[in-house]
């Protein structure tokens, strides 16, 4: 042995010896110091493998782990699984191993992607990738290789696909140049599959070469549809107490292909369907050129490109169309905004370029073919552009001898538009050319306009906190809410004028000779002039009832609208002007009156339709349901408006039917997150008891008032004379109120119920002072004996804090009158602190001050922005909103003037995940002692939030008429 | 209880004398294996070109709680975990190789380059192997190897483990590899 180790040392000097040398070298160095052959050729087998060394033993162990521990059993060839023979392996994925299959039960051949088995450890991902595999099932197009479904056998999970024969578009482009026709033969396929998914709400975001096949007919099929968001969606890591916190994290999550991904999803931010585009301009332009659009050495000189440079444009054949570079160059906006977003602009584009063999006369100065297909596509929403429209629907696939299918004339992006306030906040003019939005502007809302022949919403100027707008009947105005004051506006431009103060609505309407008729909040349905002066009530409330959302029908004499009564669902009602008269017609919300003589209106989830004669007011046969992907806003409202008989809505995107409703979340300081067991709902506003043991919540549509206890997970609606709570519900001290403003006999004001349900709710105040009813952030100080809120001072046009006293002469006295609005009060334990947000300085920012001597001092508690402080821990803390919505907590010592301090504010790792710019409403909540935080989360398994989508359908009326026959 | 408290406790346990900790060990370092190795699909589904080394460290900021352990106490643990990781690794690529063909050792034919991906049991247990025999000739060398390969250990940590030079170490991971990769092509022959 000794002799062995000895030798073992020499041969080991000998090598570092060589090794020292350059590789030419060492050969001649072995053989100078070492005369021994059998050593030096011992030596030299050592050092021969040298230059493999350096990558040897380089993988991490982390790969070595994957594939030991996690890979797909890859030998499965000849084996059975289920009723599938397994044949040859034909392609490795990340995602999983490929084979060739025979459905022995169907006799088709089949390809199987089997899935590592570490898939079927977690039923809930299971659950989730086979709920998005049933979703791409039901993807069916020509151009779509069809997901059959999925089997599970023991541990292994295969998607059954379609089996394509031919090459992938990667191979056939590395084959030999594809010609320019080819090339849009492909793309036109592709663009085709793309719009049939992005119809259904799947994104394929992983569009490459590799997943385009194309068969020896030249037929294109896009493969892996929405698999990297199935997949994406059911590998969260770690158990699901995480899973929000990761996914907030990663809002999109990188899961393209680096030389394909769009700038958005390199930059993890959310992303929808328009990162296909992209990846089709890519791929479009790399089967132009042979080389892909964005390029380098590695994989972050790739990712540079993308994010900073242009393709090379002039690398592009010369014969390629003019369409066809316009349609790359808005493929490859680096700006999701200013992409293209219509797989069906880019099919029409295609084939413009298709028709016109002459491509290369584009440029001859004949205008009309250079007319891009935006401009056509407007032509075809506006029904003007006959031509136009025969030519796409002879390019189209849709053939002249099919039912007409309605035509989604158009689909915005409107990522700001507000969808947590009650109500409907977008209207489309009669026509359907403008769509005005109340939407998100920083922190505040404001009133958009966006035209469709222009890519960007545009701010209507003097409209700060505009909401609940309408058209006037000849498109040339709007009316709406702002500051609870009725408000009109030209769309040529000019200041707004106010019609009358103190009125908000919830919904308007603007009939001819400027007649407008408002759902005025808490006292039914009023009419005004748009000129101002008189105003007059046309209808009167029963108790706890609410009118809203009316629309005048054609002749002016008769108003649609929404009755939420005190008990039941809500119904479409109409009021007859000349009469006086009010009736019901039938359960919905937000009724619609189309000139083809239809109603439409939302109920239980869906979008229905009824043929209605304006004549008799009766309806004929039986309502229909139209659309089923209409998003339903939290409060309980569908969104969606007509405008002529152009139907706009918010189209809900995917599979999850839960859009909109929300559940109640519990988390506590390390991130850990409990679903309460409440039903999904659209709730709103939960608060904690003071004990922290019971929370009080609104639950639309209805907005009845309900405490849930945590310690028994019974929840109990404050019954006994229906409360309709507007604003938040606040606790007395005690724990055995819960106080809020409300509707009392035609009137608001504020009362209290008590919070097991028993007795009837009492009114305490009444006022005008109160201008929105739904934000009056009622705080009850700790000795019970007032209630400090969010009000309108008199002669103030902001809000301020009020103080309403409850004991001897109840009445409501101005706390403070900042030179900002402030809302959002708390009090402090003590009594002698309260804490609000004021946006004095521009933006909302949260202030502490002395109590009741606020005139003292003022501290400004939060800087960056920050909104609905709450005080915690005994009042030696204060949590609130920051301004990029995360939440912060301060800690604070002493109670008075000269002995408050405070500290910096520092974040909490709470999964907040809501809309936060609005400082508006107070949509979470935490105990007392500041140890559990109360959210509401949207229903959707977390999954990413895409952009809010508006659709805006044109020709849908044939489809009206097919439907509900009995109105011709 | 956090996994790095827990395996902090058992490797204190083990050195304390307790050899049974060394066996509670196993699952939990199997456990972080497996989270290591999701990561790892997760990263490589987004890129797969870019290295992920770093993922290593983070199993050990993980598995060793840094505040209960000393320095010196530190590299000896990784090098504990280092030899447990390949001992779970090992034991899983043995199953798998058993499972897939009836335990009759038939050999895959091996991809041009030495990279783990063909057959990946089966060139991890070729590695076992060839790494006993290194041991058999050079204890320290198969340590290295072990340390730096399997424990994801840096050259100054496998240096302190071992109380030797970095140098020594430096010196000692090329060698081995050299000797590694004749040993392998030896069995390809």
């Amino acid at each position: 042995m000794r002799g062995e180790t000895d030798r073992w040392h020499q041969i080991e000097e000998l090598c570092h010896a060589a090794l020292a040398r350059p590789e030419m070298e060492r050969g001649a160095l072995l053989r100078s110091i070492c005369p021994d052959d059998e050593l030096r050729a011992d030596v030299e087998a050592l050092i021969a493998n040298d230059a493999r060394a350096e990558a040897f033993l380089a993988q991490p162990i982390s790969a070595i782990a994957a594939q030991v521990m996690l890979e797909c059993d890859s030998v499965w060839t000849g084996r059975m699984l289920n009723a599938l023979e397994v044949g040859p392996l034909l392609g490795k994925g990340g995602m999983g191993h490929v084979y060739k299959a025979r459905d022995t039960e169907l006799h088709r051949d089949v390809a199987i992607k089997l899935l590592a088995p570490e898939f079927a450890h977690d039923s809930d991902r299971l659950a989730r990738f086979a709920r998005e595999a049933r979703v791409l099932a039901a993807l069916n197009h020509p151009n779509i290789a069809q997901i059959h479904g999925a089997e599970k056998c023991g541990d292994t999970t295969a998607l059954v696909m379609e089996l394509v024969e031919g090459e992938t578009l990667a191979a056939r482009i590395g084959r030999r140049p594809v010609s320019v026709n080819d090339a849009l033969g492909i793309a036109r396929q592709v663009a085709d599959a793309l719009e049939a998914a992005h119809d259904q709400g799947i994104v394929h975001r992983d569009l490459k070469p590799a997943n385009i096949m194309v068969r020896g007919d030249r037929t294109a099929k896009v493969l892996d549809f929405g698999l990297a968001k199935a997949i994406h969606a059911a590998a969260d890591p770690g158990p699901s107490q995480t899973s929000a916190l990761a996914l907030s994290a990663v809002p999109g999550g990188i899961w393209g292909t680096a030389a394909y991904m769009a700038p958005e999803q390199i930059e993890l931010n959310a992303a929808d369907r328009r990162v296909d585009l992209w990846a089709f301009g890519c791929v479009l332009f790399e089967m132009l050129t042979r080389r892909p659009a964005f390029s380098g050495e590695t994989s972050s000189d790739v990712l540079v490109s993308i994010l900073e440079h242009e393709p090379r444009w002039e690398t592009l054949p010369a014969t390629t169309p003019a369409t066809i570079r316009r349609l790359l160059d808005r493929c490859l906006q680096k700006n999701p905004k200013r992409r293209l977003d219509s797989a069906a602009v880019a099919r029409l584009e295609i084939d413009e370029a298709l028709i016109q063999p002459g491509s290369i006369r584009v440029g001859s100065g004949d205008r009309r073919r250079r007319r891009s297909m935006w401009q056509a596509l407007s032509w075809v929403t506006f029904g003007v552009g006959v031509a136009m429209f025969g030519l796409a629907m002879i390019a189209g696939r849709a053939s002249l001898t099919e039912a007409p299918r309605p035509i989604v004339a158009a689909s915005l992006f409107v990522d700001d538009l507000s969808l947590a306030q009650p109500g409907v906040h977008f209207a489309v003019a009669p026509g359907g050319r403008t769509v005005i939005f109340s939407g998100r502007h920083g922190r505040t809302l404001v009133l958009f306009r966006r035209d469709l022949d222009r890519l960007d919403p545009e701010p209507i100027a003097g409209t700060i906190g505009g909401s609940d707008l309408f058209f006037s009947d000849d498109g040339s105005s709007i009316g709406f809410e702002m500051r609870s004051e009725l408000w009109t506006a030209r769309l040529e431009g000019g200041t707004p004028q106010r019609v009358l103060p103190n009125l908000p609505l919830r919904g308007g309407a603007w009939g001819p000779n400027g007649t407008i008729v408002i759902g005025r909040v808490g006292s039914g349905l009023w009419a005004v002039n748009a000129s101002g002066g008189e105003r007059r009530q046309l209808t009167v409330p029963g108790q706890g009832e609410r009118h809203e959302m009316p629309q005048l029908l054609p002749r002016g004499d008769a108003v649609l609208f929404t009755m939420f009564p005190l008990s039941g669902a809500p119904q479409v009602a109409i009021h007859l002007i000349e009469t006086g008269e009010t009736r019901r017609l039938f359960e919905g919300i937000g009724a619609r009156f189309l000139e083809t003589g239809h109603i439409v209106f939302g109920r239980q989830g869906k979008l229905w339709a009824v043929a209605f004669d304006p004549e008799t007011l009766q309806t004929s046969g039986a309502a229909q349901p139209v659309r089923d992907d209409v998003v339903w806003s939290a409060p309980g409202y569908p969104q969606f408006t007509t405008g002529g008989n152009v139907l706009a809505y918010v189209r809900r995107r995917g599979a999850s039917a839960s859009i909109g409703k929300k559940v109640v979340v519990l988390a506590d300081r390390k991130g850990n997150v409990q679903v309460l067991p409440l039903p999904p709902g659209n709730y709103l506003l939960p608060r904690f008891s003071p004990e922290g043991n019971r929370l009080a919540i609104q639950a639309g549509p209805a907005r009845e008032l309900w405490v849930y206890d945590l310690r028994h997970g019974t929840a109990n609606r404050l019954a006994a004379d229906r409360v309709i709570a507007y604003s938040a519900p606040a606790w007395t001290p005690d724990g055995r109120r819960i106080v809020f403003t409300t509707w009392f006999d035609g009137d608001v004001g504020l009362g209290w119920q008590s919070a097991d349900g028993s007795g009837p709710s009492e009114p305490l105040l009444r006022g005008a002072w109160m201008r929105s009813f739904e934000r009056t952030h009622p705080a009850v100080l700790p000795d019970g004996s007032a209630v400090i809120m969010t009000g309108l001072a008199p002669g103030a046009t902001e809000e301020d804090l009020l103080l309403a006293r409850l004991k001897e002469d109840r009445r409501v006295e101005t706390l403070f009158h900042g030179p900002g609005v402030e809302r959002n009060p708390a009090i402090a334990p003590s009594g002698r602190l309260i804490a609000y947000n004021s946006d004095e300085s521009g933006r909302p920012e949260v202030s502490v001050r002395p109590f009741p001597d606020v005139a003292a001092r003022r501290w400004q508690i939060s800087n960056g922005g920050g909104a609905f402080p709450v005080w915690t821990r005994g009042g030696r803390e204060i949590v609130y909103q920051d301004g990029q919505g995360r939440i912060r907590a301060v800690a604070v010592r002493g109670d008075d003037v000269t002995t408050f301090e405070f500290s910096k504010p520092e974040p909490l790792t709470i999964p907040l995940n809501q809309d936060c710019c609005s400082a508006l409403d107070r949509d979470f909540d935490v105990t007392p002692a500041g140890d559990r935080f109360l959210f509401l989360r949207d229903d959707d398994d977390g999954a990413d939030r895409p952009s809010i989508e508006l659709a805006l359908i044109q020709n849908w009326t044939e489809e009206l008429k097919r439907l509900t026959p009995e109105s011709q | 209880m956090p996994a790095a408290a827990r395996v902090t406790e058992l490797l204190l346990a083990w050195n304390g004398g307790d050899d049974a900790a060394l066996e509670a060990l196993l699952p939990l370092v199997e456990a972080e294996l497996r989270r290591l190795a999701r990561g790892y699909m997760a990263r490589e589904r987004r890129d797969h070109t870019l290295q992920t080394t770093a993922l290593v460290n983070e199993a050990y900021l993980r598995l060793v709680d840094a505040q209960r352990v000393s320095w010196k106490d530190r590299t000896h643990f990784l090098g504990i975990a280092a030899r447990l990781m390949r001992r779970v690794l090992v034991d899983h690529a043995r199953t798998r190789a058993v499972q897939k063909r009836g335990g009759d050792g038939l050999r895959v034919p091996f991809d041009e380059d030495i990279s783990l991906s063909p057959a990946p049991d089966v060139r991890l247990l070729e590695l076992d192997r060839a790494l006993d025999a290194l041991a058999a000739v050079d204890d320290r060398k198969a340590r290295v190897v072990e340390m730096r390969f399997f424990g994801g250990m840096t050259v100054e940590e496998a240096a302190e483990a071992l109380r030797v030079s970095g140098d020594t170490v430096k010196r000692d991971w090329r060698l081995a590899k050299l000797w590694l990769l004749r040993e392998l092509e030896g069995h390809r022959l």
